[in-house]
């Protein structure tokens, strides 16, 4: 199974544990926050509630980035090296820091799109469509040459 | 007496020494004998001539040829009716033989024989119509002796026609048999059954030619023999008496105790009264001896004299020539049993002495003689030590050692004890002594199951301190690496197990969507990159 094309089940479930991974550092980020304000400003510390636009934008930064360093990096997030699978490019190689970002943004701003692999033949959603990449199964610590 | 001297010289014409004379074996021969034919000189030569004697040899070397020592009288008358027999036997008596008789068939008159130094005196002589012949095996002491020895005896005899030769014969005898000369044993020149005794021709007398003879002029006066052999025979009685009475004194004084007396005038002090008074005695014993001697001789030659009509006269010599005949029939009674009674001696000496040695040995301390007189050092320098150890048989000296008595006598703990074992210890390789034994070897013929069964493994665990041990266990252990490869591996399974789950279910959706979308599953870009 090494090298094949994964499919829908393992990439939601490792996209999830991203997206726990990226709302967690929302979180730690807004503790930090905090944690400032109050070194600060103890006396006049009171939690920070910033906007839902303001919210969703940094998640959404946060998320993106995440995302696009793993990729352009080892084409694994952290989500993706528990469930074995690697983002490569069709050729086999790995992305570049470009293509991973535009992947990045595309699966950020459309996540539905990751179901078209369902009905995909070749198990591609629409980022790997946008990107010319597709996720494999890649349990193996470096990537396999594909043929 | 004689008047004239007396010639000795060798038949090359050389003077010859007159000292040293048992080494110069020579003879004394007429000038009328010695020009007899060659033919007759040479058969003499090879009758005196010893074979076996090395005396012989070195006499033979001196002798041979023509050089034959030749001893002649000059001058004078002869008396050959007494002067001649006397001589012979004067030179050798009482140990020659002597055979007198006519010129025809001759007839032992005196036979007298014996020996002296493995020397041989042949003895020829012409007396008027009588020949005289004999054999003396001995030579008088000196030469000189010789001369003068006859000189007195001969009075005015006939030199010329006298032939006495001296030759080493060592234990060759010879007798004159029909077939002439023969070699035969000492008593066969009495005659034998087989060989009697015959006559000397004129030609067989001559010993030697005499022409190359040179006259020798010899002292004139000389001392008598018998004069000295009385002295002599004095001084050696007395020499006995001394040194058998010092002996005597040396016991004596040892037995009571005290010290042996000193010699006279030596480093100890004047001489002791007694032995001072000994040596008085033995002086005048001496002077005794010799005056004694020169009396005898006197009194000899004055019987000589004084009765020289009787001992002349016919009857006498007839009386003593049947007297002779007597003496000399008694003597060869005498010697055939004198065999007899030597072996009876010699046995009787061969149980004597080992009884006299053992006595003699048996107050004698060797070992002390042998420490005080013997230098060790000296006689083990002499020796050749590897000679001997070559000679000796060491496997066989090996082989009759017993060496478990050996053993058990020797102290084994007090060796030990002598040893520097930590000197020897220092000096041993024990790695290469390790390197050298096969362990493998030595393990497989050990019987590991014995050995446990013999082991108390419980008395063992009760003598160790087990919680010492658990914590040294511990804090060599890395319990956190432990723990985090422990936790490593039960997140790796979990994780294999989510991945292999999630697999499953991608191909279960991915089966369901094709069937649903009526795709073939065999696609295998669906499954595999570009």
């Amino acid at each position: 199974m090494q090298g094949r094309r994964a499919g829908v089940v393992s990439r939601v479930m490792a996209d999830a544990i991203d997206l726990a991974i990226v709302l967690a550092t929302l979180v730690g980020v807004y503790v930090a926050v905090a944690a400032t304000r109050f070194l600060l400003h103890p006396r006049q510390f009171t939690w920070p509630e910033p906007s839902s636009l303001n919210l969703i934008t940094l998640g959404w930064l946060l998320l993106v980035a995440y995302l696009a360093i793993g990729w352009a990096n080892t084409g694994r997030t952290f989500g993706k090296t528990i469930l074995g699978l690697r983002v490569v490019g069709r050729d086999g190689d790995r992305l570049s820091l470009a293509r991973a970002l535009g992947r990045a943004l595309v699966c950020a701003a459309l996540p539905i799109g990751l179901f078209w692999c369902v009905v995909s033949a070749k198990n591609a959603s629409i980022a790997d469509l946008l990107a010319r990449s597709c996720v494999v199964y890649d349990w193996e610590p470096r990537l396999p040459v594909v043929s | 007496m004689l008047g004239g001297g007396y010639t000795l010289s060798d038949g090359r014409g050389q003077r010859r020494r007159e000292t040293d004379l048992p080494g110069e074996i020579g003879g004394i021969v007429s000038g009328k004998l010695g020009r007899q034919p060659e033919r007759a000189q040479q058969e003499q030569r090879e009758r005196d001539l010893p074979q076996e004697d090395p005396v012989g040899q070195t006499a033979r070397e001196q002798t041979a040829g023509p050089g034959a020592i030749l001893f002649e009288r000059l001058g004078g008358e002869p008396d050959r009716d007494e002067a001649i027999p006397g001589l012979l036997e004067g030179l050798a008596r009482p140990t020659f033989d002597l055979v007198r008789g006519p010129a025809g068939p001759c007839e032992p008159a005196r036979p007298v024989r014996g020996s002296w130094r493995g020397s041989d005196i042949r003895c020829s002589g012409v007396l008027g119509s009588v020949r005289l012949t004999g054999r003396a095996p001995v030579l008088p002491p000196r030469f000189r002796d010789l001369a003068t020895h006859r000189s007195i005896l001969l009075g005015s005899a006939a030199v010329s026609d006298l032939a006495v030769e001296a030759a080493p014969v060592g234990r060759r005898r010879c007798y004159r048999g029909a077939q002439g000369w023969q070699r035969g044993t000492h008593r066969t020149m009495m005659g034998t059954p087989d060989h009697p005794r015959g006559h000397m021709d004129q030609q067989h007398a001559a010993p030697t030619d005499p022409s190359n003879v040179v006259p020798l002029r010899v002292a004139g006066e000389l001392p008598l023999p018998l004069e000295e052999l009385v002295e002599q025979a004095l001084r050696i009685a007395l020499g006995l008496v001394t040194l058998s009475a010092d002996a005597l004194s040396e016991v004596v004084a040892k037995t009571l105790g005290g010290q042996a007396p000193a010699e006279p005038g030596g480093a100890g002090g004047s001489a002791a009264s007694l032995p001072l008074l000994a040596g008085a005695a033995m002086g005048l014993a001496v002077g005794v001896a010799r005056w004694g001697a020169r009396a005898t001789t006197t009194v000899i030659r004055t019987g000589e004299i004084v009765f020289s009509p009787v001992t002349t006269s016919v009857p006498f010599r007839d009386g003593m020539r049947r007297l002779g005949a007597e003496l000399g029939a008694l003597d060869a009674r005498w010697r055939e049993e004198r065999p007899r009674e030597e072996d009876a001696a010699q046995a009787f000496v061969r149980l004597l002495v080992p009884q006299i040695a053992e006595a003699v040995l048996d107050q004698v301390d060797l070992n002390a003689i042998v420490a005080e007189r013997v230098d060790v050092d000296r006689v083990v320098e002499g020796v050749d030590l590897d000679a001997v150890v070559a000679r000796v048989d060491l496997d066989a000296v090996v082989a009759r050692v017993d060496l478990d008595r050996i053993l058990e006598r020797v102290d084994l703990g007090a060796v030990v004890d002598r040893i520097p074992l930590d000197d020897v210890v220092a000096q041993i390789d024990v790695d290469d002594i390790v390197a050298r034994v096969d362990l493998e070897r030595v393990v497989d013929r050990i019987d590991v199951d014995a050995v446990a069964a013999k082991l108390d493994i419980e008395a063992v665990v009760r003598r160790l301190d087990l919680a010492a041990i658990a914590r040294e266990v511990v804090d060599e252990l890395d319990l956190p690496e432990i723990i985090r490869e422990s936790m490593g591996s039960m997140t790796g399974e979990t994780v294999g197990g989510i991945r292999v789950q999630s697999m499953n279910a991608d191909r279960a959706i991915s089966s369901l969507v094709d069937r649903l979308l009526r795709r073939s599953q065999a696609d295998p870009d669906a499954e595999t990159p570009d």
